[in-house]
């Protein structure tokens, strides 16, 4: 299997990298030219979505995301790369995201919660798809699909996991949440697409 | 061979630490002269300077420490009380150092030690705090002598003016005042750190436990001159009797052999490693390093217990060179925490450093304006290191020196 | 619930792992590297990584040290000494650096943790406080506690709690490497006036501070060095003690 992660180049992609590294032949790119093919395309995400999406288009990565998504080829997306899929976010107004998956990015407003939502939560899964465990998440802002029969996954009100047929959107770490994130990105890689 | 401070020579510097050859050793006072420029210069071999080359012994397997300590154990078999009484003296601080040699000798040698502070000009907080703590929790008695302060300040401000040395006065009371204790309450054995070779100088003591004669006592009639003025004239013009002086000069040479007074160097028998000290007295009496930085270094542990202290760096600076932070680099070098290049670096961003935390406490206590203390500066500054340039309103920025340590 | 984390912390001088005292003393302690997989195989939540040095010489050793910790290491791992210019922190990125912590830079010119924020997002950004008891009061220093910037720390975490950052470690300079426990009131200083995550750090000897601090309302992280460094303490000890008096923590 191999596995192309489109890095925008604001965020740490090496332990992406390196969490896939047993998993997948992996390869970088900075920009669509570089891309040939790939069985799966990880987009993870740091970072504002203004600068998210500035760089998304500067590299052209929009093209290469919305044709796996259409097609329903195999995507993973992290944090930011989840955010982004939406059509607007609350952080950075009159900026529109890819607009795959409607809906948008409100900023978190549970009361009982620290702003940012930073540390290890316990993350429900629908149908235990993957280990109800703790997981380490670190975002402001949450996203808001129309359909929330897409949140597969979620920690009190936040939706943590979407899936939309062969597309995995993961609003926290699985790369930084140890052994359980790497079974989980494990399970990911090898789930089967469907047609 | 070593060069009298006399004649200039050429700076350089030592290939392996950072100091430079402009160092003087502390007087032998035996042999002092009027201007105490009668001093001789930290030799070199090679390019490495003595110092490098002593404490090098310490770690390249060369000295067998094990023997060493049984001969020390032998050594203080004799002189070891077994009715409780004291039997050693400790001069020191509360510092890092003071605190671990009377600790190792009561702990691994079972000795007995009377500790004894020879007060710092103005105590800073954290050194009052640290002084206070020795005897508090590190299990010793302690006795502070405190010098008049219209003596003290008045020998300080002379020896500024005279020599550009306003440490030197306390140098000598921190030296001495112990030998005329040991006389007074019959001890025999005085302790101090490291052997004096360790710090380049004292040819004549390489490989010696025990401080020479001529290093801490005088003979009957021998001329003493303290802050570059003859005792008489003390007395005449500055109302410093003989007794006020009494502590700071050392004892008859006659009257050290007569009881039987030796000063033995711990640090000969025990490998005295600064940083070390500073881990176990921080622990041991809750030690305090400085709140920050102390000026003209990087460190923050040594040192730190008198105001005027980072004067007597500062003016040393301004006759040989160098500052406090490559006097203090140069030693953790030696002691393997930095390597060179680091030190260099460590000397560029400090060394020049004008020391202002205390500056207005220095000129208050030698009671000087600032205008004179810039132009006594300027009447011991050596053509030969510094030259002038810029014309910045801070006064000590308008001299560089000539050559820096590569 | 929150979880509270456990967080080792790795001073970091050239290539070794050190540990000083009240911030001074430079003693080696061994391979950063290996010190790293062990806190991440004994059950570490984070690891937080500070070059302590940098305000004196190069900054090179770190991004090589990242490197290799984050090849096998999946947990955060957040890293700050020096940090002043944003190609510090891309470069950090790219050998793998989760989150940077900055003190030092933040404090002499407030518009880089905007700057760092704006590009990276303020959940990317920690701010470390160096907190040193003078006179009675608490202040920030600087450059691994050798400057005093001047500020209170009272009021830097005010300036801190109207400007959204990722996250606060307060570390207590007088309390670190000494075991006596962590120093409690600059949590108190703290809770008053922040409303995000709080790490606390220095000065942990036995189980029972991690167990103090935790059950002080709400901190999410509780860092040390000395413990973990020496083996007087493990994680797992840690975790165990803390869930049995009903603190959450991550399994």
């Amino acid at each position: 299997m191999n596995s192309v992660i489109l890095d925008l180049e604001i965020n740490n992609i090496k332990s992406v990298k390196s969490a896939l590294n047993e998993l997948s032949s992996v390869k970088i790119i900075t920009h669509k030219n570089q891309f040939t093919n790939a069985d799966v395309i990880i987009l993870p995400g740091n970072g504002s979505f203004k600068k998210g999406m500035e760089e998304i288009k500067k590299r052209g990565f929009d093209e290469i995301i919305k044709d796996y998504f259409d097609n329903k080829k195999k995507i993973i997306s992290i944090c930011l790369g989840l955010q982004l899929m939406m059509s607007e976010s609350e952080e950075s107004k009159n900026i529109s995201g890819l607009n795959l998956i409607e809906g948008n990015v409100l900023k978190i407003n549970e009361s009982s919660l620290k702003l940012p939502l930073l540390g290890w939560y316990d993350v429900y899964f629908k149908n235990n798809f993957y280990e109800n465990k703790s997981y380490f998440f670190n975002n402001n802002y949450m996203v808001n699909p129309k359909n929330k029969s897409l949140v597969y996954g979620h920690f009190k009100k936040i939706p943590s996991f979407l899936k939309i047929d062969n597309f995995y959107g993961f609003q926290f770490h699985p790369e930084k949440s140890g052994r359980s994130g790497i079974e989980l990105l494990k399970k990911t890689m090898y789930e089967p697409t469907s047609e | 061979m070593k060069e009298r401070l006399k004649k200039n020579i050429e700076v350089g510097f030592c290939k392996k630490c950072v100091m430079s050859n402009q160092k003087v050793l502390p007087s032998v006072l035996i042999e002092d002269d009027t201007d105490h420029t009668n001093k001789d210069r930290l030799g070199f071999k090679d390019g490495v300077c003595d110092a490098c080359i002593e404490v090098e012994k310490k770690y390249n397997g060369s000295i067998d420490w094990d023997k060493r300590q049984f001969d020390f154990r032998k050594l203080l078999d004799k002189y070891r009380s077994r009715n409780g009484s004291y039997d050693c003296i400790v001069p020191g601080s509360g510092g890092k150092d003071s605190v671990f040699q009377a600790y190792i000798l009561k702990t691994k040698y079972n000795m007995n030690p009377l500790t004894f502070t020879f007060s710092p000009h103005l105590y800073t907080d954290v050194g009052m705090e640290n002084f206070h703590n020795w005897p508090l929790k590190g299990d010793v008695a302690n006795f502070l002598y405190t010098p008049s302060g219209r003596v003290h300040s008045t020998l300080t401000s002379l020896a500024f003016k005279n020599l550009l040395h306003p440490f030197q006065p306390f140098i000598f009371g921190q030296k001495h005042m112990v030998a005329h204790m040991a006389q007074k309450f019959n001890i025999k054995l005085i302790f101090q750190g490291e052997p004096q070779a360790e710090r380049g100088g004292m040819e004549d003591e390489l490989g010696q436990y025990e401080m020479l004669h001529r290093y801490w006592t005088r003979s009957k009639n021998q001329k003493i001159l303290v802050s570059g003025l003859e005792l008489e004239e003390l007395e005449k013009n500055y109302n410093i009797s003989e007794n006020d002086i009494k502590y700071y000069l050392p004892i008859d040479e006659n009257d050290a052999i007569k009881s039987d007074i030796r000063v033995i160097y711990v640090g000969h028998f025990e490998n005295i490693q600064p940083q070390e000290n500073y881990y176990l007295s921080a622990k041991l009496t809750g030690f305090k390093p400085n709140d920050r930085r102390t000026e003209q270094t990087f460190s923050k542990y040594n040192s730190i217990d008198d105001k005027i202290d980072p004067f007597h760096y500062y003016t040393a600076y301004i006759k040989y060179g160098y500052g406090r932070c490559t006097e203090e680099a140069s030693m953790e070098v030696r002691e393997r925490y930095i390597k060179r290049d680091e030190a260099v670096k460590l000397v560029h961003k400090y060394d020049h450093e004008f020391p202002k935390r205390y500056f207005n406490d220095f000129l208050k206590y030698i009671k000087i304006s600032e205008d004179e203390f810039y132009e006594t500066l300027d009447n011991f500054r050596p053509i030969h290191l510094w030259e002038k340039s810029g014309n910045s309103n801070k006064y000590c920025e308008n001299w560089k020196i000539k050559i820096k340590v590569k | 619930m929150n979880k509270t984390r456990i967080i080792p912390k790795l001073e970091i001088k050239n290539s070794h792992l050190i540990k000083g005292l009240q911030y001074e003393g430079l003693r080696k302690v061994g391979d950063p590297i290996v010190f790293a997989e062990k806190y991440y195989q004994g059950g570490a939540d984070q690891i937080n990584i500070i070059d302590i040095v940098s305000s004196l010489y190069s900054r090179d050793n770190i991004y090589e040290i990242i490197d290799k910790i984050t090849d096998n290491i999946f947990i955060p791992i957040c890293v700050g000494g020096g940090i002043k210019k944003i190609d510090h922190i891309v470069k950090l990125l790219k050998t793998g650096a989760d989150r940077v912590i900055i003190n030092s830079e933040g404090l002499r010119n407030k518009s880089f943790l905007n700057e760092v924020g704006n590009i990276f997002g303020k959940q990317f950004l920690s701010v470390s406080i160096e907190a040193k008891k003078y006179q009675n009061e608490y202040y920030c220093m600087m450059d691994h506690g050798r400057e005093n910037s001047n500020i209170k720390v009272k009021e830097w975490i005010n300036y801190l709690s109207k400007n959204d950052v990722g996250e606060i470690i307060i570390n207590s300079i007088d309390n670190d490497g000494m075991e006596n426990g962590f120093d409690l009131s600059l949590l108190k200083i703290c809770k008053e006036n922040l409303n995000c995550p709080i790490v606390i750090s220095g000065g942990a000897g036995k189980i029972k501070h991690f167990l103090e601090a935790a059950n002080y309302n709400d901190v999410d992280g509780l860092s040390a060095s000395t413990v973990f460094h020496f083996n007087k303490i493990k994680i797992a000890e840690i975790k165990n003690n803390l869930k049995k008096n009903k603190i959450n923590i991550v399994e």
